[in-house]
C-alpha cells in the first residue's frame, strides 16, 4: 500500500509569517530569531501529511536561543581570527575538524528527537564512535593512502608511475564512493521511529555507478560550455580585429569571466542535482522501518526535476532580490513531499515513543552556523 | 462561564503512542475538560489501568474511559497558518479535533489569551505584512549604507592597537615577499622625503597609531600605500614622478588621511561584519545565494573603499590648503598619476564605477573644488 506524503503549505500564507519573523528578529536584535525558527519549523512540519496525520516539531525557543548565542560567539571568534591571527584560526580549524563528528551526531539526534508523527517522536542512536570512523577515520585513511601512493609514484620511472597513478585513481574513486555509502548507511541505520529502528543495506556498487554517470554528464556539459564560450569570444575577437584594435577590451574580458563563472555554476548544479536525486532514490528504496508490520520508503526524485527546482528557485531569488524566499521554501518542500512515499498499511501503525527532556540545542546550532545555515527566516 | 457543555469529536493518541482512537472532547461549564475515548482491549474494566493513569480517569459504558482535567492544565500550540489545532493533554496524550475553528471557539473562554494569538493575527493582516516588508527593506538598506560603516568605526576603536600593529606587520611581510622590491632611491633623496614626512607629521597633530615612512620599489606603476599600523609605503616611481615637493606631499597627506581615519582596520572589520550579516540574512539557502552574496559583498566593499578614498582626498585637500593655500599641486599629481598608468587606447569608461576601488579621476579632481 502506497501512502503519498503531501505538503499543504502555501507561499503567500508563509510569507506573512516569514516577514513578521524578520521584522521581530531585527527589532529584537536577533533574539526573536529562535522563536522564528520554531514557528517556521512548526509550519513546515505541521503542513506535511502522511496518511491522514501530520508531523510536528517540538524544539523549544529558549534552548535554541542559547545554542544560537554560543554559535554566534564562535563564528565571530573564527571570522576575526582568520582575518587577524592566522595561527589562531589554524588551531581553531583543527579543533573544529576534531569536533565535527560530535557536532554532526548532536545535530542529527536533536533534529530527530524534535520531530514527531502521531504523538511518537523520532530518535537517532548512531554511535559517536561510528561517526568518528565514517566522517574522520576513513576519509583520513583514504587521504593518507592516496597521498602516500602519489609520493611513491613520483619516485618511479615514467611508465610505472603512469600505471600506478591510474590504479591509485581507481582505488581512490572507489574508496570515495565506499565512504559516501558508509555515511548514508550510518545516518539511515541510526534513525528510529519510537521503538522501531530504520534499517537499510547499501552497496558501494550503486554509488560507483551513480558517480561514473555523473562524471560523464559533467564532462559532456563542460565541453559544451567551453565550445559555446570559445565560439562567442572568437566571434567578438574577430570583429574587434576587424576594427583595428589588437587586444581584447576590458568588456570582453569581463564577459568571459562572467560566462566562465556562470557555466561552472550551471554544470555543478546539474551534476550535484543528478547525484542527489539518484542517491536519495536508491537509499530510500533500501530502507525498512522494522516492526510488525514493517514499512518501506520510496523516493521518486528525478535529476531533471531537482535541477529545474534549483534553477527556478535561483531565478526567483534573483528577480525578487531575496524576498521570494518564502515561496522558494514552500515549493521546495512541496517538491520533496511529492517525491516521497511510505509503503505499508498505516492503519496498523503502532509504535512506543519516549519523552525527551530539554536537550541542549548547542550542538544543533553550532552545526547549523558552520554550515552557513543560520537564517533568521 | 458557559451554561451548556460543548462536545466535539476528534482523534486521540495515547501518550508516546502512535495508536489512533476516536474520541470526544467536552468543555464543561466549570472550565474543566473531559476526554472520552475507548482504549485498547477491555481496559475500561481494568482497575489497575485506570489507577495507573496520571490523569483522573473513570470507566464508562461501551469500553470507554473518561478523563477530566482543569482547562488550565492542557497545552494548546499557538495558532499558525491553517495548521490543525492540537490539544495536548497533561499526560502527554494528544487530541486533534475534527473541526478546529469550532474547538478554538469553544475553548477560547476557558483559556487566557496569549501572545501567540495576536501574533497569528499579525501574520495574516495584510496591511501589517506590507508595513513589515517596507520596514525590513528600509532597515536592510540603512544597515548596509550606514549601520555597518558606523559599527566598523565603533569597533575599530575597541580593538587594541597591538592587533593593528600585528596585522600591519603581517601585510608588510606579505607585500615584501611577493610584490615589493628594495628602494633604489639615493640616501639623499630618501632623507629629503623623510624630512618632508616628519615635518607634516609635526604639523598634523596626534594620530591613532604613530606613522612611519618606508621606501620600496615595484614594477607596477607609481603608488603609495597605508597599512593598519601607520606605515606609509612610498614607491620609487612615485617619488620620481612628483615634479615639486608640494605634489609629493599631497600624496603623503592622502596616505596620512587613511592612517588618521583608520581606514585599513575599518575595512577589515567591515568585511567581517558584512560576511556575517549576509550569512545571517541569506542563511538556509541552496548554496547559490551564497555565491551571489559573495559577488554582492564584493560590490559593496568596492563602494566602501571609494568612500574611504574620498575621505582621504578631503583630508589631504584640507591640509594642502592650510599649508600651501592651494590644491593645485594635488590636482597636478592626480593628472600625472593618471597619465602614467593609462595608455591612449584605454577607456576608463569601460569599467563600471561600481567595480572600482577608487572614484573616477575626473570626479576626484572635481571634488577638490577651488
Amino acid at each position: 500500500m502506497e501512502n503519498q506524503i503531501r505538503f499543504y503549505g502555501r507561499g503567500g500564507e508563509f510569507f506573512g509569517i516569514w516577514i513578521v519573523n524578520i521584522l521581530l528578529s531585527v527589532v529584537t536584535l536577533g533574539i526573536y530569531s529562535a522563536w522564528a525558527k520554531v514557528r517556521t519549523k512548526k509550519y513546515f512540519y505541521g503542513n506535511t501529511e502522511l496518511g491522514a496525520d501530520r508531523f510536528d516539531y517540538h524544539g523549544q525557543p529558549l534552548q535554541i536561543l542559547k545554542g544560537r548565542i554560543v554559535a554566534i560567539i564562535c563564528v565571530w571568534v573564527w571570522v576575526l581570527s582568520s582575518n587577524t591571527l592566522p595561527l589562531l584560526s589554524g588551531v581553531l580549524m583543527l579543533l573544529f575538524i576534531a569536533l565535527m563528528p560530535w557536532l554532526i551526531v548532536c545535530n542529527t539526534r536533536f533534529d530527530a528527537r524534535m520531530t514527531s508523527y502521531r504523538n511518537v517522536r523520532f530518535n537517532f542512536i548512531g554511535t559517536l564512535g561510528g561517526a568518528y570512523m565514517v566522517f574522520l577515520g576513513w576519509p583520513a585513511a583514504l587521504f593518507v593512502l592516496f597521498g602516500g601512493s602519489m609520493a611513491l609514484a613520483a619516485n618511479l620511472p615514467m611508465a610505472l608511475a603512469g600505471v600506478l597513478g591510474l590504479v591509485i585513481a581507481v582505488v581512490a574513486f572507489i574508496g570515495y564512493a565506499w565512504i559516501a555509502m558508509r555515511s548514508s548507511a550510518y545516518f539511515v541505520n541510526g534513525y528510529r521511529y519510537g521503538n522501531r529502528p530504520f534499517t537499510a543495506a547499501l552497496t558501494t556498487r550503486a554509488y560507483v555507478k551513480t558517480y561514473l554517470v555523473a562524471g560523464a554528464l559533467g564532462a559532456a556539459l563542460s565541453l559544451v560550455m567551453v565550445l559555446i564560450m570559445g565560439f562567442s569570444v572568437g566571434v567578438s575577437a574577430l570583429t574587434q580585429l576587424a576594427h583595428g584594435s589588437e587586444a581584447l577590451s576590458a568588456g570582453a574580458l569581463i564577459f568571459m569571466g562572467l560566462f566562465f563563472y556562470i557555466s561552472m555554476f550551471v554544470v555543478m548544479l546539474v551534476v550535484s542535482g543528478f547525484v542527489h536525486a539518484r542517491i536519495r532514490n536508491y537509499v530510500f528504496s533500501q530502507v525498512s522501518i522494522e516492526g510488525e508490520p514493517a514499512y518501506g520508503l520510496g523516493s521518486r526524485m528525478t535529476a531533471g526535476g531537482l535541477v529545474m527546482l534549483h534553477l527556478t528557485n535561483f531565478l526567483l531569488a534573483l528577480v525578487t532580490l531575496g524576498f521570494g524566499r518564502p515561496w522558494i521554501m514552500v515549493r521546495s518542500a512541496r517538491y520533496v513531499a511529492d517525491c516521497t512515499v511510505v509503503y505499508g498499511d498505516l492503519s496498523q501503525l503502532t509504535a512506543q515513543g519516549e519523552h525527551f527532556g530539554d536537550d541542549s540545542a548547542i550542538g544543533d546550532e553550532m552545526a547549523n552556523a558552520f554550515d552557513l545555515d543560520m537564517g533568521i527566516g | 462561564m458557559r451554561s451548556q457543555p460543548v462536545s466535539m469529536h476528534g482523534v486521540y493518541h495515547p501518550p508516546c503512542s502512535a495508536q489512533k482512537q476516536v474520541a470526544t472532547l467536552t468543555v464543561l461549564p466549570d472550565d474543566r475538560l473531559q476526554l472520552t475515548f475507548a482504549p485498547e482491549g477491555n481496559a475500561s474494566e481494568d482497575r489497575a489501568f485506570l489507577e495507573a493513569q496520571s490523569v483522573e480517569t473513570e470507566g464508562a459504558l461501551d469500553n470507554r474511559v473518561v478523563q477530566t482535567v482543569p482547562a488550565s492544565s492542557v497545552t494548546i500550540d499557538p495558532p499558525l497558518g491553517r495548521l490543525p489545532m492540537k490539544v495536548i493533554w497533561p499526560d502527554g496524550a494528544l487530541f486533534i479535533p475534527n473541526d478546529a475553528s469550532a474547538c478554538a471557539a469553544a475553548l477560547a473562554p476557558a483559556l487566557p489569551a496569549r501572545f501567540g494569538f495576536r501574533l497569528h493575527r499579525l501574520e495574516r493582516h495584510w496591511p501589517m505584512i506590507g508595513v513589515s516588508l517596507m520596514v525590513t527593506l528600509l532597515l536592510c538598506i540603512g544597515f548596509f549604507t550606514h549601520g555597518i560603516p558606523w559599527l566598523s568605526r565603533a569597533l575599530v576603536v575597541a580593538i587594541p592597537s597591538p592587533v593593528a600593529q600585528h596585522v600591519g606587520e603581517h601585510v608588510l611581510d606579505a607585500l615584501d615577499d611577493h610584490f615589493l622590491l628594495p628602494s633604489q632611491l639615493s640616501k639623499a633623496q630618501q632623507q629629503a622625503v623623510r624630512a618632508q614626512f616628519e615635518a607634516l607629521q609635526a604639523q598634523l597633530g596626534p594620530f591613532p597609531v604613530p606613522p612611519r615612512l618606508l621606501f620600496r620599489a615595484s614594477e607596477s606603476g607609481p603608488n603609495a600605500f597605508a597599512l593598519s599600523d601607520g606605515t606609509v609605503i612610498v614607491l620609487d616611481s612615485l617619488v620620481t614622478l612628483a615634479e615639486t615637493p608640494a605634489q609629493l606631499e599631497s600624496v603623503l597627506l592622502h596616505e596620512l588621511g587613511h592612517v588618521q581615519h583608520e581606514h585599513v582596520m575599518q575595512a577589515m572589520v567591515r568585511s567581517a561584519l558584512l560576511s556575517v550579516s549576509v550569512m545571517v540574512i541569506t542563511g538556509e539557502s541552496s548554496g547559490v545565494i551564497e555565491s551571489l552574496s559573495g559577488a554582492g559583498v564584493f560590490v559593496m566593499s568596492q563602494g566602501y573603499s571609494r568612500e574611504a578614498e574620498e575621505e582621504a582626498d578631503a583630508y589631504a585637500a584640507t591640509h594642502m590648503r592650510a599649508l600651501y593655500g592651494t590644491v593645485t599641486p594635488m590636482k597636478a599629481m592626480f593628472e600625472a598619476l593618471h597619465e602614467s598608468v593609462v595608455t591612449p587606447e584605454d577607456d576608463e569608461e569601460a569599467v563600471p564605477q561600481w567595480l572600482m576601488t577608487h572614484p573616477r579621476l575626473a570626479e576626484r579632481i572635481e571634488a577638490l573644488g577651488e
